[in-house]
Order: C-alpha cells, then structure tokens, then sequence
C-alpha cells in the first residue's frame, strides 16, 4: 500500500514522504539493472543474412572495369613512334582519353585450376573410387557453366594479338551499326578513329577515337584480357 | 539430333558453325571459329557484307527454333541443320563413330561399317565452338575405343577447353582388353571421365548372346579391370530385356561379389528402335510382371552396397519402393509422354517415354497414377 501510486504521495506526511522517496529511488537504483538484464534477456533480432548465390545474382557492374581494358589509349598507327612495342601507349598519350587512369597492366587470369581429382598413373597400391552415385542420369537442370567465349583459346595470346583482336570486334561491332564500311584488319586507322567518334557522339561519350571503356561497355564488347 | 529447317547464306559450307545473335556476334567473335548469325531478313547485307570487310568465318541463318549458342552443322543444300549441341539442353552428347564391333539384340542405334573418322574432326570442332561448359557430356557411339589415340584428342580437348566437365563415354570396354588400345587412351588422362559399360550377364553365353559377339564378356571383364587399374570411375549399365531379365538377380551377384569397384549400375528399359524392333519377342518385356526380379536385384545390390539407379523407366512400371533409384534419363529432343501420362500425379519426377515407343511399345502398360494409389 505504502508504495502507492505517485499522485497519493501528497497526501503522506514527511514521513511517507521519505518513504516514498526512498522506493522511488530504490526503484530508480533498480532499473539499470533490470534494463541490462531484460536486454540481455531479449534474443537478437532473428536476422540471418542469407548468403548471396552467385550464379543467380545478377551482374550489377559494367562489362568491362578500367583495369579489364588494357588497350583505352590505343590510338591509330599513324601517331606511333615506335610499332613494336605497345608499352608505349601507357606514358599517356597526350590529353587522350581522360577516364583512362592506371598504366597497371593486367595479367590474364590463369586458366581454371583443375577442379577435378586427378587420376594417377595407376600405382601398385590399392586407392578407392569414391562409390557415391553419380548424376549419370541427371534429375536436376543443365544449367550451364558459363566460361565465356572461347575464354581457354584467349589466354595464349600475346598482347599484340590481344589488340588485334580487340581492334576487330570493334570493327566487326561498328560496322554492324553501318558506321565504318573500311576492312576489319585487326589495326587503328584512321578510319576506325573516325567510326569510333561517330559512335561516341551517337552515345553522348567522350569523343576521344579510342576504345575507352565506357565505349566498350556501350558497343557490349568485353575487353580482351 | 536435331534438325531444323532454315535459310541459309549461300557459300556457307557443311561445317561446324556457333550460331550467335547479331548483337553478340561482335563481342563473340573469333578468328579460329566458324559463325552462324541468327538474322532478320533486313539485317542479311550486314552479315554479307563482312566478307568484303575481309571477315570469311561469318555466315547469316534465318531460323526460328535456333538459338544463340547452338553448335550446328549445316546442310546447305536442303537448308537443313543440325543442331549438335545446345546450351539449354539437360543431356548433351557428341557422336564419336557409328562403327561398332558388337552387334546387340536391342541395339538402339544399328552401327554401319563405313569409315567415318570425319566424326573425330567435326566432335574436335564442336568443342572448340562450344561457348559454354556443361556439367556433363556424353560421346556415344557406335563404340568410340574403335577411334583409339583419336578418342584421346577429343578427351584432351575437353580438358582444355571444358575443364569442369565430366565427360560420360559410353563403351563396351572390350577394346581395353588390348593394352595397346589402353596405352593410347588411359595414362596421364586428365579429363573427368565416367566410363558407362554395358554388363549383360554374370557369365559368358548370356553376355555373349546379347551383343551377339563371341569372347564379348571376357573382353569387358579384362576392360573394366583395366579401367579399374587407371583409377576410372565406371558406371555399368544393364537393358532390362528378357534374355537378362532371367538372369539379373545372378548378374547382380556377380557385380557385387566380382566388380564391387563400380560406382554405380545403371538398370535401364529398353529404347524401342533399330535392332530392339527387329528381335522384339527378345526385347519387349512388360516390366510390371518382372517387379519382384527388379526388387530382387536392387535389394542383391543394396547389400552388396552397390549404388544403382533404374532409366529410361516410367514410374508406373516400377514397384513404389524402387522409385527413389528411378531418374529422368531420355534426352530432351527425344523425351514425349503418352496421353495416358496427362493426369498422373507423378509425372514431373517420371522419366516418360521415348519419342518413338508408338511404333514400338512402353516399357510397361502406361497408367495415370493417382495420390490416393501411391499412399497404399
């Protein structure tokens, strides 16, 4: 009774006026405590992050990223000093394209480390196949690996070939578009200059003549890498 | 396989070509490759006219049922094409040689003697163009150890170009009898193989007289322990017909007590076409009355511990307990379901039938089954 509700206090005298500031405070002492207690108590909020499938995911990030695309500042041959050598585009040439940033060169990814187990040479001793049964008969999709286009055949290639190649579906791409009608050599004329600054102003992009990334990214090429 | 009828540009040779929408031909492009662009008709001078831009390995098609990524080859003269490989597909599976040196009761696919070693080439070819990996491929035959070092490139090239493949080849084995042949296929194999042989009988007449080849069971028997010396992970695979049907709680016995290697047996129905037509009163079994002979070779199995799986059997053949081993195993082109399938409550889990059982017959009478049967 004595720890009645607050607006009865009034009517206590100092002595239940003490008393009830007594309990308030004991009250008040008590809440921190009960307060850690009752939020340790509360389980934390059930929130699993569900892992990202990957396969599923859809890609968010452009086709091709700066460092994808080793050939940005590659101009036509008429510019050069030296045609042996590509390295030279990487000093910057001149006030080019002004996305084009690091000169880092990027290594081909290695080809796929074998996922398989390897069979060995057969050896004396005895080794165990593994029993688990197969998909022979498969119940599920044929979903797909995709390894991209002829990814195995581009790893061999050496740089000069990389460009060419590059060069060409850029050629093969614009004239497609009906805007460059020269041959597709795998080489930076002028003329391809030119169709790559139509190409730019058709898209609003940087008329630079070169294949810079967004341009690629905009004509769906992916880098050779 | 396959076939489509399509418009074709002139000049475009009898080769493997990947067909690729004309957006993505650009990007897909390649200097070794063949293509085929999938066109408009107002978009056929741009392909054309690649040639004059010094770019030869570009032809347009015009086709409604083909799709970007198909691995064909194109008959030029009947505007016809053949689709070899398709991304989209459960089952993909190269021809390596329609020779054979059996001559099975039920064979699906009668081998001829011609020389047809082109095959090696156009399957090479079909590996390179093929954009995308599959999980599993197969190379059927005829029997392709006949192809011997030329089985070994196309092994190689899956290796190379399709590293997370596991390759299924479909052989009787009994080439590997030979170590010559086993020299030039099995040492330092790198590719995932699965090596699917046929086992007909747990002695030599009955093997024999299903592939019709004297010495045939001891050749795959030498076969399947050379594999097994290579470490090759092996799949036995038995067509339920009847000359095996009498004999298969034996054959099973014989595989768990002699070949407990294998990594799993594969009970199949038999496919009714090619040779299974002509020796039909051999082949045509209704396989509801061999129930208790199935349950009795799965549970020989189940204790030899012998992983088994049932193909190419609808469920409404199969005892209820036996469902669990039974797999969708018909390739797409050629998987239908009959009329009476429409209704039954299990068809999405049921292998369904060859396209060709109306000519010749179901593994068993075909019955829609209801919810209500299947909790008895």
């Amino acid at each position: 009774m004595e720890s009645g509700a607050p607006q009865s206090a009034a009517g206590y005298g100092d002595d239940g006026m003490s008393k009830f500031i007594r309990n308030i405070s004991l009250f008040v002492a008590g809440l921190p405590l009960l307060t850690t207690k009752s939020l340790a108590a509360v389980p934390a909020a059930p929130q699993q992050i569900e892992p990202i499938d990957l396969s599923e995911a859809v890609p968010l990030r452009p086709l091709n990223r700066e460092m994808d695309n080793l050939f940005a500042g590659h101009r036509s041959h008429s510019s050069h000093r030296s045609h042996s050598s590509h390295s030279s585009h990487y000093s910057g040439s001149g006030g080019s394209s002004s996305s084009y940033r690091a000169p880092a060169y990027v290594a081909p990814s290695p080809t796929p480390a074998p996922a398989a187990p390897l069979y060995s040479a057969p050896s004396a001793g005895s080794s165990t196949l593994s029993a688990a049964p197969s998909s022979g008969a498969t119940k599920g999709q044929g979903a797909l690996n995709a390894t991209g286009a002829g990814q195995h055949s581009k790893d061999d290639l050496t740089r000069a070939e990389k460009l060419k190649l590059q060069i060409m579906r850029v050629q093969i791409k614009l004239r497609s578009l009906g805007l460059y009608d020269g041959v597709v050599n795998g080489t930076m004329n002028d003329q391809t200059g030119q169709a790559l600054r139509y190409f730019q102003n058709l898209k609003g992009l940087q008329e630079t003549g070169t294949m810079t990334t967004p341009t690629l990214n905009a004509m769906g090429i992916p880098a050779v890498s | 396989m396959r076939k489509l009828q399509v418009k074709i540009q002139p000049g475009c040779e009898a080769k493997v070509y990947r067909a690729v929408s004309f957006d993505r031909f650009p990007a897909e492009w390649l200097p070794h490759l063949r293509f085929l662009v999938l066109t408009e008709t107002v978009e056929r001078v741009a392909i054309e006219e690649m040639t004059n831009a010094g770019v030869s390995n570009v032809f347009w098609v015009e086709s409604e049922s083909l799709l970007s990524g198909d691995i064909v080859v194109p008959d030029p003269w009947r505007e016809e094409i053949s689709v070899l490989l398709r991304e989209s597909d459960t089952h993909h599976t190269l021809l390596m040689t329609n020779r054979c040196n059996s001559y099975c009761l039920m064979c699906s696919q009668p081998p001829t003697k011609a020389d047809d070693s082109w095959l090696v080439d156009e399957a090479l070819e079909a590996i390179s163009h093929l954009r995308c990996s599959p999980p599993v491929i197969g190379l059927s035959g005829g029997e392709p150890l006949l192809l011997g070092s030329g089985l070994r490139r196309i092994l190689d090239a899956l290796r190379e170009h399709h590293p997370t493949t596991t390759v299924e080849v479909l052989t009787n084995g009994r080439l590997f009898a030979d170590a010559g042949v086993v020299t030039k296929v099995l040492p330092g194999l790198r590719a995932r193989v699965r090596w699917l042989v046929p086992l007909y009988g747990h002695a030599d007449f009955v093997h024999d007289f299903v592939v019709q080849t004297c010495g045939a069971f001891d050749e795959t028997l030498a076969g399947l322990l050379a594999l097994r010396e290579y470490h090759q992970e092996v799949q036995l695979r038995t067509v339920l017909v009847e000359p095996v049907l009498q004999i298969l709680p034996e054959l099973t016995d014989f595989i768990g007590r002699n070949l407990p290697f294998v990594s799993e047996v594969a009970l199949m129905g038999c496919e009714p076409i090619g040779f299974a037509l002509a020796n039909r009163q051999l082949c045509e079994v209704n396989l509801r009355d061999w129930a208790s002979t199935l349950d009795q070779a799965a549970r020989s199995l189940q204790r030899h511990d012998v992983p088994y799986l049932f193909m190419n059997a609808p469920l409404c053949s199969l005892p209820q307990q036996l469902w669990p081993q039974a797999h969708r195993s018909i390739s797409d082109w050629k998987n239908v379901y009959a009329e009476e399938c429409r209704n039954c409550a299990v068809k999405a889990d049921c292998s369904g039938l060859f396209a060709w059982h109306e000519k010749g017959w179901s593994p068993a009478p075909l019955k829609a089954l209801q919810v209500m049967e299947m909790m008895e």
